[in-house]
């Protein structure tokens, strides 16, 4: 139960991060990782979870007409040729290898995060709330 | 469009990290994305539209090789699902450089433990 009850917290700040512009399903990956599910596993489960709560977020981003089409083709027609190469390593590289990178990865994410942070502190200031007029800091 | 093949070759990596790690692909995506020209909340927006049919490709293979089912991942939706809507409430509120500092603090955290 007291799994059940991690489980469901993981993902429900997942999915906030995730609805807020951040790498939320880093969050999910690391809670599912260090909390001993197999690597692959982790990453699967990471993927389908992903789906419904992107697919929300694409939706909105296309109705308010913030998607650029013609950005994102050539990049999804390279990803796609990118992703067999991507697949076959993680089937043939060890789980603590793919642990590892998957490590680096997320080091690297959190210094741009961090980095987003300091700079928006710098412009905008300390205030944990926008102010009313919703100008205040993005 | 300019950067056409800029675009397909670092789309080449974003696949590479979606289907080695199940995740990542936005960190180049989004600079990527705004080096093109694409700015702001539109290089997010944009960026999903990148990785949304590249993860749909990847969960096929992970789950048609059996190295995850649907069981696995359906106990977190719920929780997702309630969280992405607290945090789209949240977003217009929120000052989200303190998000993105706590967020940032806990994902050093977790590296160093993937790490060590």
């Amino acid at each position: 139960m007291g799994n059940f009850l991690s489980a469901t917290l993981a993902a429900f700040f997942a999915g906030g991060l995730g609805a807020m512009g951040l790498g939320g399903g880093g969050v999910l990956l690391l809670w599912l990782a260090l909390s001993g599910t197999e690597q692959l596993t982790a990453q699967g489960v990471n993927l389908i979870f992903f789906l419904p709560v992107g697919a929300v977020g694409l939706w909105s981003h296309w109705r308010n007409r913030l998607v650029e089409g013609s950005a994102a083709l050539p990049m999804t027609a390279g990803g796609l040729l990118g992703l067999g190469a991507g697949i076959l390593l993680a089937g043939n590289l060890p789980g603590r290898v793919l642990a590892r990178l998957f490590g680096l990865l997320t080091a690297a994410i959190a210094l741009r995060e961090g980095w987003g942070a300091v700079s928006i502190f710098r412009r905008e200031g300390f205030s944990l709330f926008r102010d009313s007029s919703g100008k205040g800091p993005a | 469009m300019k950067k056409r093949w800029p675009a397909v070759l670092g789309g080449v990596g974003v696949g590479i990290l979606n289907g080695m790690l199940g995740a990542g692909g936005g960190v180049l995506t989004v600079p990527l994305l705004e080096w093109m020209g694409v700015k702001g909340r539109r290089a997010h927006a944009t960026s999903l539209m990148v990785i949304l049919p590249l993860s749909l490709v990847s969960a096929g293979v992970y789950l048609l090789r059996g190295w995850v089912t649907l069981g696995e991942a359906a106990v977190f939706l719920p929780g997702g699902l309630l969280g992405a809507a607290a945090g789209g409430w949240l977003l217009p509120r929120l000052n989200t450089a303190w998000v993105k500092a706590v967020f940032s603090l806990l994902l050093l955290w977790g590296a160093w433990r993937m790490l060590r």
